[in-house]
């Protein structure tokens, strides 16, 4: 019932909406043989793909209608969809939302923040190559270009093996829109790192609070100066939240360090600091101090 | 069955339709690949593990990679070969149907080297039984064990995407993962009567199976879709047994590892479009883990989780956007929570009272996008979290330690940007994101605890990002970055009070005709954190404050020269990274306070108490290659590869294995993470060839 009362306009992209008659499929190619030919090897291309544009308008299904185009020699873009700087982002996303929209990694464009930030399809994937998944360029360099912050994060001495190419950004985030905060592919930070460090899951007899509520306590995930990605050394980290009376609320200057003249059984940080006893750290189901 | 159907489907597919390339744009089919042969051998002065962090550790070798695509008008199929037979190695097979069906096959390996040439005084390590007699050597060269530090996954993937029932659709993929190897933990044992803290080397030897079902409807206006997930992980160990005496009720020589779990989760999203380009968004999902231990008899794990997001996002007018959204996420712990007896405390006396965490978060806010003139556009948005966190047992919650109570948050989190496109060639932004975090304490007792922890802790953070992207001329792009953050702790008395970071990056590159294509960038980022701390657990004023201060930079430059285009071609590549990381105290109070608190020697006064290497290091990395295209299917490449790593840290520096202050030993370490400075000189040649 709803379906039949919503307006079918609210289910056109911009290329359908773009007034004039079409050339008709085949006229194009005349002139622009690399881009048909580079087409021929893509999805895009294929028939038995009942939506795709070569078994429906041809090149005009995403540049739109293009008779005055043709008509003028070529001399005009007029009524074209180039994709270039004089459409709207959200006249080249749309283009590609008429059919795409309906997929389920697509269907949440408009969640998303690059939607909300004019980030557009095509800045990211070209159609007229058969490169994988279109891409213009391989992961991280096609995110860095945007994400430059993260070039130095991903530099540094701990990082995952993304710089390496064993992990990519799009295997925590999802570009194309999604529930989770910062777009990443789960509810909350904690569900995204246990799908590949299910050892963390627990749940444990004795749980570390900020572990169970947000890895990003205690990690950078995109690359730290610290080992373990850590953001920042223990036993300053660990220090952060534990400073009440005890061993833990000692200085460990630089006098405690391996080769120091501090005496004293505990006033020592050396390696792994804190970690040297409290190894359990993410959880422990025999101690709780985590030293067991 | 299925698969099996699927990988006929395919074969049959690539056979009726492997034939030669036919010309041109027609949707026909090609066959197209590459086989790439590379030999590489490098010299390697210093760490092998750390130089060859995720890469195969062997020094010279000779790797080969293979690819090759075939496309017909009704199929498809792939397959790649990466580096087989090496720690690297990763394969790809996929195929299928066009409009009908996708399916693949992956395997994958991802090694991790952490430290080469660790020791222990134990046997068996990499076992989950490490044994000594008598008590350990003082001379770690006599130590029995020699080992690495490393992990190593090997994950295959499987699964298909069935795409022929549109609109509606159904995938179905299983993986499993295995896991080895060896990682550094800590733990506190005693030998003889004594106490010292023990580096232990955790064996690693862990399975994941997981299983994802995903079906649903995807047809504008509507989408709905249900997913199960099942995950299952097994450790093939329960406990790490050490020997040490166990007469002092620190819990035993087991120390437990991490348990097998299982989660299911059912996730029902969907959207439907509405009027005025408006669209209504919703995730819902429900999941349970439990895990299982063998310490405790009355422990079993179990946690539900609950998630649910409603979006709304409209675009009534061209000039306007707008999304409201609404977040509830709730972790109940269901796990037992009460006393439990330590199953390997012979003597049957150690009870610990377990502390299941659990908290829900609502989350409500929205965002305002406005297309002003002159290509300006400005948004505008507010977050407000409230995170209510418990303990399951909130009877009698004044009886908890105060410690454990952990506060009520509520996070008013405001932001505006402002970006403008006005010219063809330059863009610019500016933006400000503000957070303020107040948090209530629960009972008295915590309300009056002097410290903080300072990530549930009162909070005042701003964070101001500017950047601008400029094209002055033809092939020649620039950008710059600014972005500053800052926090404030103004209600923690100790710990985390303050911290700062400021960072600029810049990049840009340049093609000169087809001759030469340069490219350079440079990053920096001053960070500082502060904390305040005290002696005691009842003074209100400080006595001492540390300062960490890391500053991070890197540049590089690339040189791409089409000496003969098309033809051949050298590229040069340069890049430098370092860290300098400090930490400086003040001390507030007497000299002599300061003296018998912290236990420096006698006349300790003058003595440096600043640390001046803290995770300090650099790296250079030099590339010179040349490439010369043979032919338009075979590339010649020939390289050369310099990598110099140079690290300090105080707490590594002069690595000793026995940590001896004065006369007696106090802990014994293993060299995780010891001395992880290197340089590599690799020479290589590749050659590929492309069909």
């Amino acid at each position: 019932m709803l379906a039949c009362s919503l307006p079918a306009s609210f289910a056109m992209g911009a290329a359908e909406k773009k007034d004039g008659p079409y050339a008709g499929a085949g006229i194009c190619q005349e002139c622009h043989v690399e881009q048909t030919k580079s087409m021929s090897k893509t999805p895009h291309w294929k028939k038995a793909i009942k939506d795709s544009p070569v078994a429906n308008k041809g090149c005009e299904s995403c540049h739109g209608p293009g008779t005055t185009h043709v008509s003028e020699g070529g001399g005009t873009t007029k009524g074209l969809i180039t994709f270039g700087k004089k459409e709207t982002a959200k006249q080249k996303s749309g283009a590609c939302l008429v059919c795409h929209e309906n997929s389920k990694e697509m269907t949440f464009f408009d969640v998303g923040v690059h939607k909300q930030n004019d980030v557009t399809c095509v800045d990211c994937h070209t159609v007229h190559n058969s490169a994988v998944h279109n891409l213009k360029t391989t992961q991280p360099g096609l995110c860095l270009a945007c994400h430059r912050n993260m070039r130095s994060q991903l530099n540094r001495q701990a990082h995952h093996p993304i710089q390496e190419g064993k992990v990519k950004c799009t295997d925590c985030h999802t570009p194309h829109g999604g529930f989770g905060p910062k777009m990443i592919r789960a509810d909350s930070t904690p569900d995204l790192c246990y799908k590949c460090h299910a050892e963390k899951r627990g749940p444990f007899a004795f749980e570390h609070p900020p572990v169970a509520e947000n890895c990003l306590t205690c990690h950078q995930p995109h690359g730290s100066n610290h080992e373990n990605l850590l953001t920042s050394k223990s036993p300053r980290l660990c220090q952060g939240c534990h400073t009440p009376n005890g061993h833990n609320n000692r200085p460990y200057s630089f006098q405690n360090r391996l080769g120091g003249s501090a005496t004293g059984s505990q006033n020592r940080f050396v390696s792994q600091g804190c970690l040297n006893c409290h190894g359990n750290i993410h959880g422990s189901n025999r101690s709780p101090f985590f030293v067991r | 069955m299925r698969v099996t159907s699927f990988v006929t489907l395919t074969a049959l597919g690539v056979i009726l339709n492997l034939t030669p390339c036919s010309p041109v744009y027609s949707e026909e089919q090609d066959f197209t690949g590459n086989i790439d042969i590379t030999g590489e051998t490098s010299n390697v002065n210093g760490s092998k593990a750390k130089s060859h962090e995720y890469s195969d550790g062997r020094t010279s070798k000779v790797t080969g990679d293979v690819n090759f695509s075939h496309n017909s008008p009704g199929f498809f199929f792939g397959f790649s070969a990466k580096d087989p037979g090496y720690d690297t190695q990763h394969y790809r097979l996929e195929g299928g149907s066009y409009g009908v069906l996708k399916g693949w096959f992956d395997y994958n390996v991802i090694v991790h080297n952490v430290t080469t040439g660790a020791r222990s005084f134990y046997s068996g390590v990499g076992s989950d039984n490490l044994t000594l007699t008598g008590t350990p050597s003082a001379d770690s060269n006599t130590w029995v064990s020699g080992f690495d530090y490393y992990t190593k996954r090997k994950k295959f993937n499987t699964g298909f995407d069935l795409k022929m029932i549109s609109p509606f659709f159904f995938n179905a993929e299983y993986s499993h993962e295995k896991k080895e190897g060896i990682k550094p933990t800590g733990t506190q044992g005693s030998f003889s009567g004594t106490n010292y803290f023990i580096e232990l080397p955790e064996p690693i030897d862990y399975r994941t199976n997981s299983i994802n079902l995903e079906a649903g409807y995807a047809r504008t206006p509507f989408f709905l879709s249900f997913n199960y997930l099942y995950s299952n992980f097994n450790n093939q160990m329960s406990d790490l047994n050490f020997t040490t005496d166990t007469a002092t009720g620190r819990g035993g020589p087991n120390f437990s590892l991490a348990p097998d779990n299982k989660i299911q989760r059912f996730t029902l999203k969907g959207s439907v479009k509405l009027p005025m380009n408006s669209k209504f968004n919703m995730s819902l999902s429900d999941a349970r883990t439990t895990s299982e231990t063998s310490s405790f008899d009355s422990f079993r794990g179990k946690v539900d989780t609950k998630n649910y997001d409603l979006i709304f996002t409209t675009n009534p007018m061209r000039f306007l956007e707008g999304k409201v959204y609404y977040k509830y996420y709730d972790r109940d712990n269901k796990s037992y929570s009460g006393a439990v007896v330590n199953l390997f405390d012979t003597a049957g006396l150690e009870t610990f009272v377990t502390n299941p965490i659990a908290y829900t978060k609502n989350t409500f806010g929205g965002d305002l996008g406005f297309r002003l003139p002159a290509k300006f556009h400005l948004s505008a948005g507010y977050k407000n979290v409230k995170t209510r966190r418990k303990l399951v047992d909130e009877i009698d919650p004044g009886s908890i330690n105060p410690e454990d109570v952990l506060p009520y948050t509520t996070d008013n989190i405001f932001n505006a940007d402002l970006k403008w496109n006005g010219l063809d060639f330059m863009s610019a932004w500016i933006g400000y994101k503000r957070l303020a975090r107040g948090a209530t304490y629960q009972t008295t007792e915590s309300r009056n605890l002097i410290f903080r922890n300072y990530s549930y802790a009162a909070q005042d953070s701003d964070i101001f990002k500017t950047g601008v992207d400029l094209s002055p001329i033809d092939d020649l792009n620039l950008s710059f970055e600014y972005d500053y953050k800052r926090s404030i702790y103004n209600d923690t008395l100790f710990g985390v009070k303050g911290s700062t970071s400021n960072a600029i990056s810049f990049s840009g590159d340049y093609a000169f005709r087809k001759l030469l294509r340069f490219s350079t960038y440079f990053d920096a980022e001053k960070t500082t954190l502060d904390q305040l701390a005290t002696t005691s657990a009842t003074t209100r004023s400080p006595q001492w404050k540390s300062t960490l201060e890391d500053i991070t930079y890197g540049y590089g430059a690339k040189a791409e020269i089409y000496a003969i285009p098309k033809k051949l071609t050298f590229t040069l590549q340069g890049d430098y990274m370092r860290n300098h990381g400090t930490n400086d105290f003040d001390f507030y109070g007497t000299t002599a306070q300061f003296l018998t608190a912290f236990q420096l020697p006698a006349g300790g006064s003058g003595l440096p108490v600043n640390i001046p290497n803290v995770d300090s290091y650099r790296r250079y990395s030099l590339r010179f290659v040349t490439a010369y295209n043979w032919s338009d299917s075979i590339v010649i490449k020939a390289g050369y590869i310099y990598d110099r790593y140079k690290y300090s840290d105080a707490q590594l520096n002069g690595y000793q294995y026995v940590v001896t202050p004065i006369a007696a030993p106090i802990g014994y370490i293993t060299g995780a993470y010891a001395n992880p400075s290197y340089n590599v000189n690799t020479v290589f040649l590749a050659l590929t060839y492309r069909f």
